[in-house]
C-alpha cells in the first residue's frame, strides 16, 4: 500500500479557498460564502439562538456540509487540520448572531479550544453578549472515563450536531440548546479505525509512519496512532472488538436503543462499509440493544484515509425526535419525520 | 535600542531562518502531528512580513502586534495561537515602553509572552512543547538583561539556551497538545514548536549581531 502523496488540486497552499469557492458553488441552494465562512443561504428567523462551529478543512463534509437549515447557521473553516484562528471565530460569532444569542462548539482538540477561548475574550471585549461555548468530546480512545473531558472530539459529534441544529431551529433559548448539546454528548461514544495514513496535503509529509499498512484502532482524526491489531484481521472481528468497547465505555444496559454511525473516514468502499456495519449490528443485537436510527456514510473524513469510526448515542424520546427533525445541508440531509 | 526597522529585520529575519528550515520542522511534526508545522509558521511569518512591509514606518510595538495578529489568522491552531500570542504579547509590552524600546522593554515582553503562552495552552516546562525551549531563553534573557548586557547578548543567551530546550525534548514524553496521543512515537524526537523557538532566537541573535 501506498500513502497517495499528490491529489488533484492546483497549488495545495489554495486548496482549502477553492474548494469553499466551488462548494458554495455547486450548494447554492443551501449555503453561501461570506468573508471565508460558510453561511446559510436562508438565515435563521430573527431572535433564534445562532449555532457556530469552527474546525480544520480537511474532514468534509465536516462541517461545511453542515450548515443549513435544521443543522449549523455559520462554519468558519481553518486551515487543513488546523483550527480558524480568533478573528475569524469572531467574525463567525457574529454572523450566527440573529439576537437571540450564540451558541460556539467546540470539538476538543488543543488548537480548537484554545483559538475559541482567544475568540471568546475577542468577543466580550467587542461588546457581543450571550455567547456559551460547549467543548465536545466523544473518542473513547483518547482518554480513560475517569478522565472523560481529556478525550477528543470524534465522528460521534454527528449526533451532537444534528440535535442541537434541530432544537436551535425550533427557537429554543440558548439554555435549551446548550442542554441538548451536553445531553447529547454526554450519551455518546466513538471509536475509529484504519489502516495505512494519509499525506497532508500542503507539506506533503505522511502522518504517521507510511510503511505500517496493519490495521490501528483508536486513531485521532488527523491520524494520530491508535493500537495496532496487524494485517491479517477480519472485519466481524474488528467491528466486534470496536463495539464491545463502545458499549462497555458507555455502560449501555440491555434493552437500550441507540444511534449508530458509521463513518466513513476517506476511502472505503460501500462494500467494506455494509460488511462493517453488519457485524457491528449484529453485536449490538448480540448484546440486546436495538438500534433505533443508523446513518452510513462519510461525515468526518481525514482527506481519503481508508478508516472509518463507530459512534453509538443512547437515544431517548426527547433525542430520538430532534435526531428525526427535517434538516438541509449541502453533506447532510434529513428528509422528515420517520 | 529596538527601534521599528530592528523590529521589522528582526521578524524577516525569523521568516528567512524558519522558512529555510521549514520542511525539517514538518517531518519533525509529522512523527506525532499532521506534519505541517514548518509550512504554517513560514506562510505566518511571511503574511506577517507582507502586512508590516505594507504599514508606513511601523512602530516596534506595531510590528510585533502584526505579526502576532498574522499567526492567529494565517495559521489557526494551536500553534498559531500561541506563537500568535507570544508576538502579541511583547507587541502589547513594547506599547507601553517608548520608541526606540530597551532591551530591557524587550526582555518584559518575552515574560509576558511566555506566560500567556503557558496559561493558554496549558502547559507547563517539560510537557514537550514549544515551552520547553522558551522558558531557558527568557530565563537567560532576564539574566543577562539583569546584568546589563546589550541586546545582542541578551538574545545571544536566549538562543543558546532555547537551542539546549529544544534538544531537551528529544527525549521527553508528550504530555499536552495533539502529540500526546502519539507519545510513543515522539520519544527520541525532537519537539517541532520548540525547534521553532530555537530558530527564532537564533536569527534574532544573528541579525542583531550583524547590525553591530
Amino acid at each position: 500500500m501506498s500513502v497517495r502523496t499528490r491529489l488533484f488540486l492546483n497549488n495545495p497552499a489554495d486548496a482549502v479557498g477553492e474548494m469553499l469557492e466551488g462548494y458554495a458553488a455547486a450548494h447554492s441552494d443551501v449555503i453561501k460564502l461570506s468573508d471565508g465562512m460558510v453561511v446559510r443561504a436562508t438565515p435563521k428567523p430573527e431572535g433564534h439562538v445562532g449555532v457556530v462551529i469552527g474546525n480544520g478543512s480537511g474532514h468534509e463534509p465536516a462541517m461545511i456540509g453542515w450548515v443549513g437549515e435544521g443543522l449549523f447557521d455559520v462554519n468558519v473553516p481553518g486551515p487543513i487540520f488546523s483550527s480558524p484562528g480568533p478573528g475569524g471565530i469572531v467574525d463567525g460569532i457574529r454572523a450566527a448572531d440573529r439576537g437571540g444569542g450564540v451558541l460556539l462548539l467546540v470539538s476538543s482538540h488543543a488548537g480548537d479550544i484554545m483559538n475559541a477561548e482567544l475568540a471568546i475574550d475577542e468577543a466580550d471585549d467587542e461588546g457581543i453578549e450571550d455567547v456559551e461555548m460547549v467543548i465536545l468530546y466523544d473518542d473513547i480512545a483518547s482518554a480513560p472515563k475517569e478522565q472523560i473531558t481529556e478525550r477528543r472530539g470524534g465522528a460521534g459529534l454527528f449526533f451532537v450536531w444534528k440535535m442541537v441544529g434541530a432544537i436551535a431551529e425550533r427557537g429554543a433559548s440558548l439554555a435549551d440548546c446548550a442542554r441538548i448539546v451536553r445531553k447529547a454528548r454526554d450519551r455518546t461514544r466513538s471509536l475509529s479505525a484504519a489502516m495505512g495514513t494519509v499525506a497532508h496535503p500542503v507539506s506533503g509529509q505522511p502522518l504517521g509512519d507510511p510503511d505500517d499498512t496493519s490495521v490501528a484502532v483508536g486513531l485521532g482524526v488527523h491520524g494520530e496512532a491508535g493500537t495496532r491489531l496487524g494485517e491479517d484481521v477480519e472485519a466481524d472481528h474488528i467491528s466486534e472488538l470496536m463495539i464491545r468497547r463502545l458499549v462497555e465505555d458507555a455502560d449501555l444496559p440491555a434493552g437500550a436503543r441507540v444511534g449508530l454511525l458509521l463513518n466513513n473516514g476517506g476511502s472505503l468502499t460501500i462494500m467494506e462499509l455494509s460488511v462493517l456495519y453488519r457485524g457491528a449490528r449484529a453485536e449490538l443485537e448480540r448484546r440486546g440493544i436495538k438500534v433505533a436510527r443508523s446513518w452510513v456514510g462519510p461525515y468526518a473524513t481525514t482527506l481519503d484515509m481508508a478508516g472509518f469510526a463507530f459512534a453509538i448515542c443512547q437515544m431517548d424520546s426527547e433525542l430520538l425526535a430532534l435526531y428525526d427533525a427535517p434538516a438541509r445541508g449541502a453533506g447532510f440531509v434529513m428528509p422528515g419525520a420517520h | 535600542m529596538l527601534d521599528g526597522d530592528l523590529s521589522r529585520r528582526l521578524v524577516d529575519a525569523a521568516r528567512r531562518r524558519v522558512s529555510d528550515h521549514q520542511d525539517e520542522l514538518s517531518r519533525l511534526d509529522a512523527v506525532a502531528g499532521d506534519g505541517d508545522h514548518g509550512v504554517n509558521m513560514a506562510t505566518a511569518l511571511s503574511e506577517a512580513m507582507e502586512r508590516i512591509e505594507a504599514s508606513d514606518d511601523p512602530t516596534p510595538a506595531e510590528v510585533f502586534r502584526t505579526t502576532g495578529r498574522a499567526f492567529h489568522d494565517a495559521v489557526g491552531g494551536a500553534a498559531g495561537a500561541l506563537f500568535g500570542s507570544f508576538f502579541g504579547a511583547i507587541g502589547g509590552q513594547l506599547n507601553r515602553s517608548d520608541n526606540p524600546a530597551t532591551p530591557a522593554d524587550m526582555v518584559t515582553g518575552m515574560e509576558k509572552g511566555l506566560t500567556r503562552v503557558m496559561r493558554i495552552g496549558k502547559v507547563e516546562p517539560g510537557q514537550k512543547t514549544m515551552v520547553d525551549a522558551l522558558t531557558p531563553a527568557v530565563d537567560a534573557a532576564r539574566t543577562a538583561s539583569g546584568e546589563g548586557a546589550s541586546l545582542a547578548r541578551i538574545l545571544d543567551a536566549a538562543a543558546r539556551a532555547a537551542r539546549r530546550g529544544a534538544l531537551s525534548t528529544t527525549s521527553l514524553e508528550p504530555r499536552a497538545g495533539r502529540a500526546r496521543y502519539a507519545a510513543e512515537q515522539s520519544i527520541g524526537s525532537e519537539d517541532p514548536g520548540a525547534c521553532t523557538v530555537a530558530l527564532i532566537f537564533e536569527a534574532w541573535a544573528e541579525a542583531v549581531e550583524s547590525q553591530g
